[in-house]
């Protein structure tokens, strides 16, 4: 039903309570609308220019978080508030806040007011606890590839400030950043970059407990990575790559469900057999990935209720995305359909004992 | 009703208020006479290139809008030695 059809049937009175609906429903949307408000008044009286800073960036970063929290199925998003100092007890309360005072320019200059704030949000936001047990190179390759995605959703001009204040730099000064960020680019293409590691290492923050930074779990995010970057860059059909990744941390599975003569027949025995097999492996989070046509998401729905009868899986979240696939060499545009199927009982790792418990010395 | 986000609360200084703020800090007229320098990278720091203030261990710490030390201290920001 259209809002036309709405308008026609409930009176136009429908119209502002549907707006009002939009509008409670995503406050930065409101705060958006408030921004060019506040540049009308900016225009005509030349006042309001903080009101123009606060708002802009707040929309736009909030906005972003909210996309977030739908591709990532373990992220609660969180905004960000931006808080002018206050003019009164200034040194008293800056020492005791002990935060950092961003500079803010006129919003003359505000794409480079945005990437300020982006970043600093980004670094302080995203995978905050699992951060802590990252090497630099890894963190910062992170922050700087959800950073330059949220840019990339702003006006071209953002994104070049954006390059020329954080990407370049960074990637010009650490090869190793670089490598990082081609890898994310490529499972972003396929669409697994926030829906699978960022995920897992979403995860992985919130099973290691008050342990130092590890060698052992660099590594392991390490071998994740690129785990991740060989199933993206896999052809259609190709089945010898690996599709499990079982460190000690994060033990994750792949399993397709895309093969057509397998779709219509409808049986989900051999893929309850692969699942078995990695249940009995411990693996703890099983992505059941295919396109987003009626039978397979019929077939993946049929497989996703035995799995939870069978084995105490969850089914912990389900979305439809588009991914670009490799066929023949070429890259396709596909719309695809995941299922997140997380097991109940995921080992977390407070004392030494679990460890050698589970897996020795 | 209103789907409001947890926020995370930013700190930050306009320019209009730059002024104010230095002076209430006590660092203004050093900050006018050029003798204040960036934390990481011991530039002079100016009223172009400031790009942030925080305090450490009773003292005043400024940083340049340089992208080595932007960097540094996003990863001060990262590591929680310094917050938001």
């Amino acid at each position: 039903m259209s809002a036309e059809d709405i308008i026609k049937i409930y009176g136009p009175s429908s119209l502002f309570a549907l707006m009002l609906i939009y509008f409670l429903c995503r406050p930065e949307a409101l705060e958006k609308w408030a921004t060019v408000l506040y540049r009308i008044v900016y225009f005509i009286t030349k006042q309001g220019g903080k009101r123009i800073v606060k708002h802009d960036i707040q929309s736009r970063i909030n906005g972003f978080s909210r996309v977030l929290g739908k591709e990532i199925a373990n992220y609660e998003p969180v905004g960000i508030n931006i808080e002018w100092v206050k003019n009164e007890d200034v040194a008293e309360s800056f020492f005791r806040d002990d935060k950092v005072v961003i500079r803010m320019r006129h919003h003359q200059d505000q794409d480079k007011n945005f990437v300020i704030a982006a970043m600093a949000f980004v670094s302080q936001s995203i995978l905050s606890k699992t951060k802590k047990y990252l090497s630099r190179n890894q963190r910062e390759s992170i922050d700087l590839y959800v950073c330059k995605d949220l840019c990339h959703r702003e006006k071209p001009r953002v994104e070049e400030k954006f390059f020329d204040y954080y990407f370049v730099p960074q990637t010009d000064e650490s090869e190793r950043i670089k490598e990082f960020v081609n890898k994310y680019e490529i499972m972003h293409k396929v669409g697994i970059f926030y829906g699978v590691l960022v995920q897992e290492l979403n995860f992985l923050g919130k099973k290691v407990f008050s342990q130092p930074r590890s060698r052992n779990i660099i590594e392991e995010v390490t071998h994740l990575i690129d785990f991740l970057e060989k199933y993206a860059k896999r052809e259609v059909g190709d089945e010898d790559i690996q599709t499990t990744f079982r460190g000690k941390y994060c033990r994750c599975g792949i399993m397709i469900v895309g093969k057509s003569f397998k779709v219509q027949n409808g049986k989900t025995d051999p893929y309850l057999n692969y699942i078995e097999m990695l249940v009995h492996s411990k693996i703890e989070n099983i992505y059941l990935i295919g396109p987003a046509l009626t039978p397979h998401e019929l077939l993946i729905g049929r497989i996703s209720t035995q799995v939870q009868e069978k084995y105490g899986y969850l089914e912990y979240f389900s979305k439809k995305y588009k991914a670009t696939i490799r066929i023949k060499g070429k890259r396709n545009k596909v719309n695809n359909f995941l299922v997140l199927m997380r097991s109940v009982d995921p080992i977390r790792f407070y004392d030494e004992e679990i460890e050698k418990e589970l897996f020795g010395e | 009703m209103i789907y409001e986000l947890p926020k995370e609360k930013i700190n930050v200084v306009h320019d209009d208020d730059l002024e104010n703020f230095l002076e209430q800090l006590g660092i203004l007229k050093k900050f006018k006479q050029g003798k204040l320098k960036c934390k990481f990278c011991a530039v002079l720091i100016t009223f172009e290139n400031l790009h942030s203030i925080f305090p450490q261990s009773g003292q005043i710490k400024l940083v340049c809008d340089k992208a080595e030390c932007m960097r540094q201290l996003s990863d001060l920001l990262r590591d929680g030695t310094v917050k938001l």
